[in-house]
């Protein structure tokens, strides 16, 4: 690497040579500049895109679909969470009129893993239970295969004597599952998600209802109808559908939003199938003054 | 005893390989970069377990600072030859009888900027701070900062421009997305009274953008 360097002092009388130049450039000016434009974009660059979360709010009541009638919620699947000033939490189960009394009682509740997550949880077990262990079965090493089956199928399948696709250490083969494998169940569920259960509150939530249709949808399709496991399971135990609770969220004045989201991504973390942020009532409110400090 | 002599090294280091490895990595960051945008105030969002990313383009941003200020912000949309922002601040102009109108100028500084929070009447003073007409008692309006101290207004019903901002994107960009990025302190009835009139406008779905903060839980949490 060592450079040459060119004498200069030649013969005097001899032919002028042109000055030999080294072939290297030097290159620290654009080093320079180069540095300084890497430094200039990490530092502007924004790498993450904003996290967003995704949430529906019921439509708001319309001339047009005055004479729809708003879907109607089970009194016994109903949560009421009431959100108030200083990051308190309400809730009660049912519903609260004031024509048929008692008030339910509120009780008093907070914003921590052992708080209203607790409530969540007790009250959604079936469909949490139900979510992980498909996650589960996912993610880890034993893969169960579902099979997804519509009425449409159902012909087919019983033709074909149900057979079933199973893998095994020696490599996968059909083979014939005896005795019947789809149930009526699922029959049943599709009946449960068409017909609007008999209630006594009434929740302006079109926009919702559809939504939740879709949701409870797709857990049915989670719902392993033919597998080998399931000829253990109980009929009952097949429908995840009519059990969890359907939260309503209700806030006043004071609220901070905060609050709001955080009850919101409370919904996300126990997998609610079902909740609304809906307005809240004179009555509530009056509750909400009443309730233990 | 004669010395040793070290070898002569040149005093040059060869540069060769940093340079490959410098331009790699500004054409990396000149490639993937997207700046970030300028914001009208400092809003710290709340945390939720969501990962899911926003969308950089056509997506008209909602900001509520924690004081409750409202700043108002939507893109020129994926096709920009139909202007959209100039087009929304043009029909801006005939709803509140703007004298003189905009000008081309005018229109095309406001689409290549962000998030405004002022009101109809000092938008021209926002789009060009350096042409404001200067006076004794505000001597500072030379800065874009200084007309948006106040939000849009939305407070009283008599002054209620940031419905027609959101009836006028909603008109000429009814594909936009809606996001709402409010600060974790403000008041939900801030939120909640925007909510309203977006679903006035016919939009029910909306994009709270948060931190992602992961929350862990097992089945043994599930109380007995």
């Amino acid at each position: 690497m060592a450079e040459i360097i060119q004498e200069e002092k030649g013969k005097k009388g001899g032919k002028r040579r042109p000055k030999k130049h080294s072939t290297r450039i030097d290159m620290t000016p654009m080093v320079d500049l180069m540095c300084l434009l890497i430094t200039f974009f990490m530092l502007t660059t924004a790498f993450s895109k904003p996290k967003v979360m995704v949430i529906t709010m019921p439509e708001k009541n319309k001339e047009k679909d005055k004479d729809i009638e708003a879907p109607k919620i089970p009194k016994e699947r109903t949560l009421n969470i009431l959100l108030t000033e200083s990051h308190k939490v309400y809730y009660y189960n049912g519903l609260a009129d004031p024509k048929t009394p008692p008030l339910p009682a509120l009780v008093k509740t907070d914003f921590s893993k052992d708080g209203i997550r607790k409530v969540l949880l007790g009250r959604n077990k079936d469909l949490f239970t139900r979510i992980v262990d498909f996650h589960d079965s996912i993610t880890g090493e034993k893969v169960k295969i579902f099979l997804y089956i519509d009425d449409s199928l159902k012909p087919v399948f019983a033709k074909a004597g149900n057979r079933m696709y199973k893998s095994s250490d020696k490599g996968a083969s059909w083979t014939s599952v005896p005795g019947p494998q789809i149930t009526d169940d699922d029959v049943a569920v599709a009946n449960l998600l068409n017909q609007s259960p008999k209630t006594d509150l009434t929740v302006p939530m079109n926009g919702r209802k559809k939504h939740l249709n879709k949701r409870e949808a797709s857990i049915s399709e989670i719902n392993p109808i033919v597998d080998a496991e399931t000829k253990s399971r109980k009929r009952d135990d097949m429908k995840p559908h009519g059990t969890g609770p359907f939260v309503l969220i209700k806030a006043d004045d004071k609220v901070k939003y905060r609050d709001i989201v955080n009850i919101i991504d409370e919904m996300a973390i126990c997998n609610i199938a079902g909740y609304a942020v809906v307005e809240i009532s004179p009555i509530e409110l009056e509750m909400l003054k009443n309730a233990p400090k | 005893m004669p010395k040793i002599k070290a070898p002569a090294r040149s005093p040059h280091i060869d540069m060769t390989p940093m340079v490959d490895l410098f331009s790699l990595l500004l054409t990396f960051f000149m490639l993937t970069t997207s700046f970030r945008p300028q914001e009208p105030a400092l809003v710290d969002t709340p945390s939720s377990i969501s990962e899911k990313q926003a969308q950089d383009k056509n997506i008209m941003t909602i900001m509520v600072d924690s004081i409750g200020r409202v700043y108002f912000n939507i893109d020129n949309g994926k096709d920009t030859t139909k202007h959209i922002r100039a087009e929304i601040l043009q029909a801006m102009a005939i709803e509140y009888k703007v004298k003189p109108p905009y000008t081309k100028d005018e229109l095309t500084a406001f689409s290549r900027l962000g998030s405004f929070g002022t009101s109809i009447d000092s938008i021209r003073g926002w789009i060009a701070p350096e042409k404001w007409p200067r006076t004794k008692a505000h001597p500072n309006l030379f800065k874009r900062d200084e007309f948006q101290k106040a939000g849009i207004p939305m407070k009283d019903s008599a002054n209620y421009e940031f419905k027609y901002w959101i009836r006028n994107a909603r008109k000429y960009n009814p594909d936009a997305e809606v996001a709402i990025k409010g600060d974790a302190g403000t008041d939900y009835k801030v939120i909640k009274r925007i909510i309203d009139i977006l679903q006035d406008n016919n939009v029910n779905k909306f994009n709270l953008i948060t931190n992602l903060q992961k929350q862990d839980v097992k089945l043994t949490d599930i109380p007995k």
